[in-house]
């Protein structure tokens, strides 16, 4: 019922906007939009896994991205007014309608039991945030967008003969039961080779929204074009969707007789993922493809540590959580450094310290934070990642550190040149920034830094749940 | 009768392979929706009305009608009838068709699934690698756009491989599939030629690093 509502309310929401497209009624029915998604939210916890309209359940998976979900959006939507204000009526009607199709997507994503509702709602996702990456229609965003939908329209259509070989070799296709339980309870009946054949073609095919090697490219071409809005969304709570799909999948095939199998594949996919991201970083000249890059190297360490069983889980998804809250925040003030310098390129932009200081210690922190630097949170995931690998996989722990660190060098080094570096002009027409658009960084910050010393104790409830270590886990590690 | 389908379905899409004008293609298209259509109503045992419809309008209405109307607007607007000159030409394509067709047989018969045909299965293999061969070797999007529409049939071949009943959800997942192929197509059609001024795969490179 609650989910019914939620889906009826924002798919007429999302239409209303197309019959009165004007600012106001626009800005009027995406903000009525965002407060039912966070209400949804709130009664979502209450509900804890009950199943509603037979195909989703609030689980401890769900309730934990819905509230990611929840936050962002609400930013997003914040620094969307801002940066739609002088939209033509049309495309903005398009850009919030698009918006609010895909929050309501997602939410399918991360809540649905089923494996093919989870295929088709990511499907929907790739529409919906092809307008946005669409949305000043120039070359590069056409280009970005053709590649988004042709890649990850291939990539998914691979997963889902991905799922439907796992589906009728596992025999509940033919039972009409496709959900993830059902593939739980006969998954012990399949042919090794059709698992591993199947879990093969799911991660290459959602490594298109994960943003992972193979298929990061067009996430990355996406996060460089798109309003920066929208790129801190999609690096946020769609590549989270992603994760969710993916994730229900792994979860259910790591505990059979190809596990280590799979450990295997990911910890290779992850690896690559990282090298690719560290390489390209060097080479990139543009700073949001240099946080793209970024966004390729977290997901690769939550690869990783998903390689290392029921801890790596725990530190996957905190790794997942954290990295949504800095790298949504960064992109939102990489948005704010574009209205000052006028420029993503590297060679472009300089003395952005001088020109605008608070916006520079906002982007000073961010980047402290994603580079996990204490105190960043970050830092206890990534420290939690490399004692598990320290203890099992030696050589690994070394290429990772080694990578990490040229990840480090990029993202540090480019950005000083952009803080510090020689301004392209000598001066620069300041444009106002007020204080309240440093907000949802700074609220988000917070969230990455407070996290270091307390998890609240419903959200470390619902991350172990889903990974199943003994509670005190983290009491044990750190000794407090 | 059945088996008569599945050669004819493996001779269009070696058709396609080897042909270097598009809208030969677009025949070949046509005539996989007919025999899609032919498939899944030989293959499956129970199926509603509900879904008999669902069926219909993704094999004959989507496939052989809408589909193949629109590629063809595509080709009269962008005025280009023949794959790219410095594309793989056809015969070697249709080498690497053997091959695939090759390592299909073999992948149908090291995984068979005992429900399941084996000659169905060889020839969803053979045309999820089809698809990838076009997009792969073929310079213009438009080729790389026909490579998606035969990937888009290998799943709907594959779909009918998961059961007797072909489940309701799958049918909206497929219809679903279908409407990013023709919202693909639109785009193709109102902007890329205009904005890019080519239809050339390396005309899309202005996003690198």
């Amino acid at each position: 019922m609650l989910l019914g509502i939620y889906f009826i309310s924002g798919i007429l929401l999302a239409g209303l906007i197309f019959l009165f497209p004007w600012r106001r009624t626009i800005n009027y029915f995406t903000a009525l939009f965002i407060l039912i998604q966070i209400l949804f939210a709130v009664f979502a916890f209450f509900r804890k896994d009950q199943t509603e309209l037979r195909y989703f359940t609030y689980d401890a998976l769900s309730l934990i991205f819905i509230l990611i979900l929840s936050l962002v959006s609400t930013a997003t939507f914040y620094h969307s007014i801002i940066y739609t204000r002088d939209s033509g009526h049309w495309q903005r009607a398009l850009f919030y309608s698009s918006f609010i199709i895909l929050n309501v997507s997602l939410t399918g994503v991360y809540t649905t039991n089923n494996l093919i509702v989870s295929w088709i709602f990511i499907e929907i996702t790739t529409l919906s945030v092809a307008y946005l990456i669409n949305h000043h229609r120039t070359a590069n965003s056409l280009e970005a967008t053709w590649k988004y939908i042709f890649i990850c329209s291939v990539g998914i259509a691979l997963a889902y003969i991905g799922i439907l070989f796992a589906s009728s070799s596992s025999g509940i296709a033919a039972s009409g039961d496709m959900s993830f339980n059902g593939l739980r309870n006969t998954i012990s009946t399949i042919n090794p080779v059709y698992l591993k054949m199947a879990f093969i073609l799911i991660l290459a095919g959602y490594s298109s929204k994960l943003e992972i090697f193979p298929l990061y490219t067009i996430g990355i071409d996406a996060n460089y074009v798109a309003p920066s809005p929208v790129s801190a969304f999609i690096s946020s709570a769609l590549v989270n969707g992603g994760f969710v799909a993916f994730f229900r999948v792994f979860q259910i095939m790591s505990g059979t007789v190809v596990g280590e199998w799979i450990n295997h594949v990911l910890l290779i996919t992850g690896i690559l993922s990282l090298a690719v991201a560290a390489i390209y970083m060097q080479k990139a000249t543009n700073l949001k493809r240099i946080f793209a890059y970024s966004t390729v190297e977290h997901m690769g360490l939550v690869l990783i540590a998903l390689s290392l069983g029921k801890t790596g889980i725990y530190i996957a998804l905190l790794q997942i959580m954290l990295h949504s809250f800095i790298k949504s925040g960064l992109l939102f003030q990489t948005g704010l450094l574009h209205r000052v310098l006028k420029s993503y390129k590297l060679f472009k932009s300089g003395g952005y310290l001088r020109v605008n200081p608070t916006g520079s210690m906002v982007l000073i922190i961010g980047v402290v934070l994603i580079t996990a630097i204490p105190p960043s949170a970050l830092f206890m995931s990534e420290f939690l990642l490399f004692r598990e690998l320290g203890y099992t996989n030696l050589p690994v722990f070394i290429i990772v550190a080694l990578l990490l660190t040229l990840v480090f060098y990029g993202i540090i080094s480019k950005n000083l040149g952009v803080l510090i570096g020689k301004p392209s002009q000598s001066q620069y027409d300041t444009p106002e920034i007020k204080l309240p658009e440093y907000s949802t960084q700074i609220i988000f910050f917070s969230f990455a830094i407070i996290a270091t010393f307390y998890i609240p104790g419903f959200l470390n409830d619902l991350i172990i749940s889903v990974s199943g270590i003994p509670e005190g886990f983290l009491f044990k590690v750190f000794n407090f | 009768m059945l088996i008569l389908l599945y050669v004819l379905f493996g001779i269009s899409l070696v058709y396609i392979a080897a042909t270097e004008k598009f809208r030969h293609y677009i025949q070949a298209y046509t005539i996989q929706g007919i025999l899609l259509f032919g498939m899944a109503i030989l293959e499956l045992k129970n199926f509603s009305i509900l879904n008999l419809i669902l069926i219909l309008a993704e094999t004959i209405i989507f496939k052989s009608f809408v589909v193949p109307y629109l590629l063809r607007k595509i080709l009269q607007q962008t005025g280009i009838h023949n794959v790219h000159k410095r594309s793989l030409q056809g015969n070697y394509t249709v080498l690497l068709m053997l091959l695939f067709l090759g390592i299909s047989l073999v992948l149908a018969h090291e995984l068979s699934i005992p429900s399941v045909n084996e000659v169905y299965m060889v020839i969803a293999y053979f045309t999820l690698f089809t698809g990838l061969l076009l997009i792969s070797v073929r310079k213009l999007l438009f080729g790389h756009l026909v490579g998606f529409l035969i990937i888009e049939n290998a799943v709907f071949l594959f779909s009918i491989a998961i059961g007797n009943e072909f489940p309701l959800l799958v049918n909206t997942g497929i219809l679903l599939d279908i409407f990013v192929a023709v919202l693909i197509m639109s785009m193709f059609l109102t902007s890329i030629g205009h904005k890019m001024g080519g239809f050339e795969a390396e005309s899309l490179s202005r996003l690198k690093d």
